[in-house]
Parts: C-alpha cells; sequence; structure tokens
C-alpha cells in the first residue's frame, strides 16, 4: 500500500507543482516581510511662537530624554517649514505653542495648544489621538492641583510673595513628575513568553496556511481515488478503509514534513522565524493531523467540486478565526472565543510560550 | 445578451455558488451589523488589571481604568491574567500593589506600579501613557498636599484682610491649616469646576487631498478599518465562487465547442462578467449599507461604488485564473489564496503604524479599506 501510495504521488505532477508554488510564495513573503520589518518611528514637529525659557526646558526634556528618543523624532521650525514636512509626510503630526502659552496657563487662561494630525493613516491618526487625550489629562492634572494650592493658600492668608514662590514651585514639580511618567513603571518581562512583530505573525500564519492545504492535497488525492473506483477495488481485495486512509496519510504527511525541513531552514536564515525541534515536531504533528482530518473528510463528502469548496472554505475559516489575518487580541469578542480551536492560533501561541 | 441571462441563470442553478452566496450574507448581516455596533467598546486595547490596595487613591485609579475609553480591562488573579497573557488576549498585565498609596504619600515617583509584558514587548510604551494619564491627579495631588503640609503657618507670615462685624474696622486673620481629607475635598471642588481641563484643539488633515475633517478619528475607526477588510475578503470569496462556472467549463472544453460557434468571445465574455457582477450587487449593496449611520447616504452610495470595483477587478483576475488553470478544484485552490494573500496585504497596510509597511497601499483590499474608512469621515 505505502510503495503504492508512494507512486502515485511521485506521479502527481499537479500536487507537486501546487506544493511548491506555495511554498515559493511563503519563502517570498518571508523574505519581503524580513526587509520591511523596520523599526516604526513617530516623527513630532514643534512649532514654539513662545520662545521663552520655559518652554525651551520643555523642548529640551523631550530632545533629552532616552525613553522618549527611542520612538519618537522631535523637529523643531517655523510654522512655514513644520507645514511643508507635514505636506510632505515627513511629519505624523505637529504641536503649535501658543504665544505667552505658559504665562496664560499661569493665569488659568487655557489657551488650547494645536495639534495638526496627518490622518492620511487613519489607524495612525486614531492612536495620536488618544495619545493627546491622555496627555490633556495630565495637564489638567497639574493645573488643578497647582490652583488648589494657591487658592488654598490665598484663603489661608498667606503672603502674596510666599504664594507667588509656591505656585512656581509646585508648577515645576508637577510639570517635571508629568514629564517623567515613563518611570512610574515598574516593568517586568515575563519571560514564559515574547512577543511577536505582526510581519512574523504572517509568516508564522502563511506556514500553518501550508500545512492545512497539504492536508487538503492529501484529501484530495482520497477523492480522486474513490471517484476512480480505486478505493472499492481495495476493499474488495480486502484492504479496509482504515488501512488505505494510515498508508496514504504515512506517505502523504511524511513526503510534506521533509519537505517543510529546508522551507522553515531557509525562512529561519532570511528572516528572524525562532524554530528549534519542539517546534518542527508540533509541526509535523499538526501536518499529521492536517492530513487524516481531510483524508476522513474526503471519505464523507461524495463531490470533488464539494469537497474543494469545502475545504477551502473551511481553511479560510480557519486562518480567520485562528487570528491568521487579525490577531486575536484584536479579534472581536464573538470570534476570539473559536480561536483557541484554531490550528494556526494554537501554533503561535506554541511558539511564542516556548519563545 | 444571451450570453448575460444565461450566466444568470447558470449562477443562480449553481449549489455550490448558491450556499456560499447565503453563508456570506448571513455573516454579514449577522456578524459584521454587530461588531459595527460595538466598534467603539471593541477597538479599545486589552490590558489586565490587578489592584492589590485596598486604598482610596488605588480603587479610584482602577476604577478610572475600568471605565477608561481607551483600554479593555480584563480583571482576576494573577494566573488567570497570566493565561490571558500566554493566550494572546491581553498585551500587559498592570499591578496595582498595595503600597500604592505609601509610595505616593511618600513622594516616591518610580516604580509605582509593575508592567509585566512579553519579553521585547515594544508595543506597551503607548499603554503606558494611557496608565499615567489616569495616576496624574493622585501623583500631583500628593506632591501638592506635601508642598502644602510643608509651608510655614499662615499667622508666621501673614494674614488675610476681612472687616470685621463688630466694629467694622479691618483686621488680619489667619485660618488654620487644611487636614489631608480637607484639601483634598478641596482639590476635587476645583476640579469640579468646568473651567479647568485643557484640551488640544486636534485638527486631522489629510495629506492628499489636503482637506481638514472635522469628525474625531478615535481608535474605533481602526476596528471598522478591519470589518471593512474583512468585508472586502467577504466579497471576494464570493466572486471566486461565482466565477466557479467560468473553470468548470474550461475543465469541460465547453469554452472551446464556444469559439467554433464563430460568435465574439471577447464580447461574450464580457457579459458573462458582467452576469457575475449583477449577481454580487445585492451582497455589495447589504455591504454597503453596514456603517450607513457612520458614512451617511453619500458615503454609502460610493462604498458601494467601490465594492462592485473591488468585486469587478476580482472577477477579472478569477476568469483569467480560470482560464489560466482549466481545473475547478485547482481554480478554488488558487482563488482561495489569492483571497487570502490579498487580504492579509490590506490587513498589512491597515497596520502600517505598527509594521512600517506602506507599501501595499496599492493592493484591491487596501485600497478598499482606505477608501472605505475615508468615507467614514
Amino acid at each position: 500500500m505505502i510503495k503504492k501510495d508512494l507512486l502515485l504521488f511521485i506521479s502527481d505532477r499537479k500536487t507537486i507543482l501546487v506544493l511548491i508554488v506555495l511554498i515559493v510564495l511563503g519563502i517570498t513573503g518571508t523574505v519581503i516581510s524580513s526587509g520591511e520589518n523596520t523599526p516604526v518611528r513617530i516623527s513630532v514637529g514643534i512649532v514654539d511662537h513662545e520662545q521663552s525659557e520655559r518652554s525651551e526646558m520643555v523642548k529640551t526634556y523631550f530632545t533629552e530624554n532616552e525613553d522618549f528618543n527611542s520612538f519618537i523624532d522631535v523637529c523643531e521650525g517655523s510654522s512655514g517649514e513644520v507645514e511643508r514636512k507635514l505636506e510632505s509626510g515627513e511629519l505624523d503630526f505637529y504641536f503649535v505653542i501658543p504665544e505667552n502659552f505658559t504665562d496664560d496657563m499661569i493665569r488659568m487662561e487655557n489657551t488650547p495648544l494645536k495639534a495638526v494630525i496627518n490622518s492620511e493613516d487613519k489607524a495612525k491618526a486614531a492612536v495620536y489621538g488618544a495619545l493627546l487625550e491622555s496627555y490633556s489629562r495630565y495637564i489638567t492634572a497639574v493645573e488643578v492641583n497647582v490652583e488648589s494650592l494657591t487658592f488654598a493658600m490665598r484663603e489661608a492668608g498667606y503672603e502674596r510673595s510666599d504664594i507667588r514662590e509656591a505656585n512656581i514651585s509646585i508648577s515645576w514639580d508637577l510639570v517635571f513628575t508629568a514629564l517623567g511618567k515613563d518611570d512610574f513603571f515598574k516593568r517586568v518581562a515575563y519571560d514564559r513568553m515574547a512577543s511577536l512583530p505582526l510581519a512574523d505573525h504572517y509568516i508564522y500564519s502563511v506556514l500553518v496556511l501550508l500545512v492545512l492545504y497539504v492536508g487538503m492535497l492529501t484529501g484530495y488525492s482520497v477523492i480522486l481515488e474513490r471517484k476512480s473506483g480505486v478505493r472499492d477495488r481495495l476493499a474488495a481485495a480486502g484492504i479496509s478503509v482504515l488501512r488505505q486512509i494510515v498508508s496514504k496519510v504515512a506517505v502523504y504527511a511524511t513526503i510534506m514534513s521533509a519537505a517543510f525541513i529546508p522551507m522553515v531552514a531557509v525562512m529561519s536564515s532570511v528572516g528572524k522565524l525562532r524554530f528549534d525541534f519542539g517546534a518542527g515536531l508540533y509541526l509535523t504533528l499538526m501536518i499529521y493531523a492536517s492530513c487524516i482530518i481531510f483524508s476522513i473528510i474526503a471519505h464523507i463528502i461524495s463531490s470533488r467540486n464539494g469537497y474543494c469548496f469545502f475545504s477551502n472554505m473551511a481553511i479560510l475559516l480557519m486562518t480567520v478565526l485562528g487570528g491568521g489575518i487579525i490577531p486575536v487580541m484584536y479579534l472581536p469578542n464573538a470570534f476570539s472565543s473559536f480561536a483557541q480551536f484554531m490550528p494556526a492560533y494554537r501554533f503561535i501561541t506554541f511558539i511564542l510560550q516556548r519563545s | 445578451m444571451g450570453a448575460f441571462l444565461l450566466r444568470i441563470k447558470l449562477l443562480l442553478a449553481d449549489r455550490v455558488a448558491t450556499v456560499c452566496y447565503i453563508l456570506c450574507v448571513a455573516v454579514m448581516v449577522l456578524v459584521f451589523f454587530n461588531m459595527n455596533i460595538y466598534a467603539s467598546d471593541a477597538s479599545r486595547v486589552p490590558v489586565g488589571v490587578i489592584c492589590e490596595s485596598d486604598s482610596p487613591s488605588a480603587e479610584r485609579l482602577f476604577e478610572s481604568l475600568k471605565k477608561s475609553d481607551a483600554l479593555r480591562v480584563s480583571t482576576g488573579s494573577m494566573e488567570e491574567l497570566e493565561e490571558l497573557l500566554m493566550d494572546g488576549y491581553i498585551g500587559s498585565i498592570f499591578v496595582i500593589g498595595d503600597d500604592y498609596e505609601e509610595k505616593l504619600r511618600a513622594g516616591i515617583k518610580e516604580d509605582i506600579i509593575k508592567v509585566i509584558t512579553p519579553t521585547d514587548d515594544t508595543s506597551s510604551i503607548i499603554v503606558r501613557d494611557i496608565v499615567a494619564g489616569y495616576m496624574m491627579y493622585d501623583v500631583c495631588f500628593f506632591r501638592t498636599y506635601d508642598e502644602y503640609a510643608a509651608l510655614p503657618q499662615p499667622n508666621d507670615t501673614g494674614g488675610q484682610e476681612t472687616q470685621s462685624k463688630e466694629s467694622g474696622e479691618k483686621e488680619t486673620v489667619t485660618l488654620p491649616k487644611m487636614s489631608e481629607e480637607e484639601f483634598s475635598e478641596y482639590v476635587q471642588k476645583v476640579a469640579s469646576d468646568p473651567i479647568y481641563g485643557f484640551d488640544f484643539d486636534i485638527e486631522y488633515r489629510d495629506i492628499k487631498s489636503g482637506s481638514e475633517k472635522d469628525v474625531e478619528i478615535t481608535t474605533a475607526m481602526i476596528y471598522r478599518q478591519i470589518i471593512a477588510g474583512l468585508i472586502g475578503m467577504l466579497l471576494m470569496v464570493i466572486c471566486v465562487c461565482g466565477c466557479n462556472g467560468f473553470a468548470l467549463e474550461c475543465g469541460q472544453s465547453i469554452l472551446k465547442r464556444k469559439r467554433t460557434t464563430g460568435s465574439s468571445m471577447l464580447l461574450s465574455y464580457g457579459l458573462e462578467m458582467c452576469a457575475v457582477l449583477v449577481y454580487l450587487t445585492p451582497a455589495v449593496i447589504l455591504s454597503s449599507l453596514i456603517m450607513i449611520e457612520e458614512s451617511g447616504i453619500w458615503g454609502a452610495v460610493c462604498i458601494f461604488l467601490m465594492g462592485e470595483a473591488l468585486c469587478a477587478l476580482f472577477i477579472m483576475i478569477c476568469s483569467a485564473i480560470a482560464l489560466f488553470i482549466k481545473s475547478a478544484s485547482a481554480y478554488q485552490l488558487v482563488g482561495t489564496v489569492v483571497c487570502l494573500v490579498l487580504g492579509a496585504c490590506g490587513f498589512i497596510n491597515t497596520f502600517s503604524a505598527m509594521t512600517g509597511t506602506s507599501v501595499l497601499g496599492w493592493t484591491p483590499v487596501a485600497a478598499y479599506i482606505n477608501g472605505f474608512a475615508e468615507m467614514l469621515i
């Protein structure tokens, strides 16, 4: 039986061709994504109409802060320069600090700080909008507390000079406390799990997609045998359907698993995939499971067209629900609850947890 | 016109295409309408929060985070949240320790809250900025109270001039300093005054068209772009099923036989593709109505036209695949792979803020998502 299936596989040029095309697509995707995987930086422009010592101090803080500089480029210029840079796409957004902004704030005249966001990329614009909203919360907190102290001191009968002195002292203290917000957090890396860049996420999804298609092709060869009457003839010769499936799966899954080794090696060396013996074993088991399931489906569905339709739809659904297209974290709740039963999700989680 | 009508009849009689059509329409009605309604809620960033302290400020922070518009907070024990982190349902865990308020009182500005993230994580910087916004009020309050408490008694420095009721003469009176609770109430009273509250004057500008947007672009927009991408993929799947007949006919040599009749193959093929487009039109209309509340009627019309353009393009691609491959099963396989690849390209482009990949913007699904989002604002 195994010899027969081996000969069948080798002579099936179409299946081999489809597999080669899929593998080439996977490797090409890896090469393209590894080239594009550059860290994203945010470019922010500042137009300072105030030009005071205080505004200078705040700007210096931003340009010299390491945490801030790790993902943000700050560029200062005149209105025209900054506007031109935004129009040419060099800046993601810019602020305009109006004249007497700090003095107005101290006098509780809330001159709004104008922010112009490039909305060409809607997702980026939405994230920047949310960030600015949280920054306005910082400023409100500082403003309310500074003002409360001033009022309280005034009501308690303090001298004006003392109130002014306390006001300036607490203002700077709170402003720099707000600017140093990154220190509020003690970051603990969870060593049982690594994060996954989105580009790598898609590469793993492609791998799982290939595994599913390997299973589908195995099932397709089962259905071809069934249509040509080979299955019935083998059954008449005393070879049970179970034995036929086992033989088919053993040959197809073993050859496909072997074919995955050079592919994964190429993907690991070109991209940044984390692969080890355990991951390879997990992938091999998935190939076997996929071949078994699709072979069983091929025994249940009688029409070739029906099988192809069902399998393609199932693969599409499994890929979407398993977070292969959109990461599970961002899937709607209704979808994400199904994710844990999907191969793409299981494989990606396995890889992350091993890393 | 005969080819057009014949193709429509064949499509209506095709069980596989009909099942696929009904399934896709059902998904649009049952899932996407629902997803759009809850877009604002679902688009929030998923994080886990543990509050180990029962101090008022810790509880206030915990409640604020749970009510945040930007965060979707999961709560539970450390084990439960670690499991959610491991399973990829949340991106980070924030632990408000039992010494949270003590640290604020002591004026400590470092390591107030513990953040657990996967190793090599860089995306939690933005989430930390959002959480810091909610902490800022209490952090500032304790620092301000420290300053207030350290002040010398007012009678040492002067006083407030008031007019005595009995004698009518001006006299200087001083008030005793407030306790922490009194000062807290005082600050809350000041905070409740609507004149305090800073806001950015945000202007959204599309640098391509140069137009300014009046509508605020929220994180729900990201979610709606995902829905748009899924709709685009669904329309492509219906296209693949609708063009299945072409592949079957090529496989059975019906196309060759048609050629022998001497009729114009180009016209006939064009009419048949138009028939598939007409067949898909009800699904496209439905897809344009999913977000009519956000897009308005004119926007819905534009989304419909974009949907028709996407389908027309994909029908041409599918027909070319069918003509080239000449086998129904191989056609379905290639068609599905093309759907997935184009869908992934669209999503990669949508997430370009995180991946830095914007070269895929020209792909059909990416262009459809961009156009769709444009109509929503």
